[in-house]
């Protein structure tokens, strides 16, 4: 099973053009991601999926997320099954709710993994409810799935906030990088955050970016019209034409054999000047 | 001010956000009102950045360094965190001699 790429990410953003338009859409293996950009759509009204995506789709909670109607003849799932359904993320506990949850899904793997998943998705989807600026009391969402035969495993947290850019742009921070840089690539670097010095750090993408660069995972931000992919070694951002997509999606991929550890990925960041364990 | 040492262990039913932190260190900001000192059991925590930093960094930033280390001891930090707990103390060192001494 291979792994999930910006162009894939692109590509499905481009159906989901389709399918405002004409009903009808095409996806050649429906992963997380593609249930969670749904999930956003949808909050302004129920969407005609084509017959393909309807089964998936009412496991995974697309529906019932709104309070919509199932179409009949599929059921909303009671969580069953390799995958966590769509979760909203409305405040503080559903974060760490989530986070408890996403640590459960994966006890089957090692302790390191499953503490280095739990941080991911506390940061990211705490990100989501604090940056994305949502006038509505569901942030975003998040949903995982894993594939044990495909040996990966995949979480997203999407929302249809302000996106990266424009927070920062609020802020009137990094004016002059963002005029020749992929904000969502600046985004990813430690220290950098659109509240810098209001309650925030900084950490959160930095953490899920180092672990994909470390462990040979993939992460994939894309927000409004920019990209950004890690997966180990290989970097890439791009524009990405304008198919109406509004929010933030980041989607974190790995092989379900490979030992995450996020402290290999906190010594890996610079040291500061102070560093010393005089405090402890 | 009394003299006893109080000990604050992390009960948290979430240590996964930043306002969850942000409730622990307002816990022991309270506590070293009528505490000469507190301690700070880490023992079994798993913590996110986000929470670490505004639950300890923020409150070595209120502080003070000299303060902090005088009135805040921190117990049974695990090998994966410490590295993440050196970084947040240095970076919130280095802002609280910016806002205070000028440095």
């Amino acid at each position: 099973m291979r792994a999930t790429t910006l162009k894939d990410v692109e590509s499905w953003l481009e159906q989901i053009a389709l399918l405002r338009k004409q009903q009808k859409c095409s996806a050649p293996f429906i992963k997380p991601f593609h249930l969670a950009t749904l999930c956003m759509m949808s909050r302004h009204g129920i969407l005609t999926l084509p017959d393909f995506l309807k089964g998936y789709a009412a496991r995974m909670n697309l529906w019932g997320l709104w309070n919509h109607p199932v179409p009949k003849n599929f059921r909303s799932s009671a969580g069953i099954g390799r995958f966590i359904p769509l979760k909203p993320l409305a405040n503080d506990k559903d974060v760490s709710n989530i986070a408890d949850e996403v640590k459960q899904f994966f006890a089957s793997t090692s302790p390191e993994t499953q503490d280095a998943i739990w941080t991911a998705v506390s940061e990211i989807s705490e990100n989501a409810r604090k940056h994305s600026e949502v006038k509505h009391p569901i942030s975003g969402t998040f949903c995982a799935q894993s594939w044990i035969k495909g040996n990966r495993a995949q979480f997203v947290v999407c929302d249809d906030g302000i996106g990266i850019r424009p927070s920062f742009v609020r802020a009137n921070m990094l004016i002059e990088r963002l005029a020749t840089e992929n904000a969502c690539q600046v985004a990813s670097e430690l220290q950098i955050s659109s509240k810098l010095g209001k309650g925030h750090s900084g950490y959160g993408l930095t953490v899920v970016r180092d672990l994909a660069r470390i462990f040979n995972a993939s992460l994939i931000v894309v927000s409004n019209n920019e990209g950004y992919e890690v997966r180990g070694t290989y970097e890439a951002n791009k524009v990405i034409p304008n198919f109406g997509w509004n929010g933030t999606m980041i989607i974190f991929e790995w092989e379900l054999s490979c030992n995450l550890n996020v402290s290999k990925v906190y010594s890996g960041w610079p040291k500061e000047e102070d560093e010393s364990d005089d405090f402890f | 001010m009394t003299s006893s040492n109080l000990i604050s262990h992390v009960y948290a039913d979430n240590s996964a956000t930043r306002s969850a932190g942000a409730i622990e260190r307002d816990k022991v900001l309270s506590l070293l009102r009528t505490s000469s000192k507190v301690e700070i059991d880490l023992a079994d925590i798993l913590a996110s950045p986000s929470f670490l930093d505004e639950f300890l960094g923020d409150l070595m930033q209120r502080l003070g360094p000299l303060v902090f280390r005088s009135q805040v001891e921190i117990l049974n930090v695990s090998d994966a965190t410490a590295p993440l707990l050196r970084h947040i103390l240095a970076r919130r060192m280095k802002a609280y001699k910016t806002e205070n001494l000028g440095v």
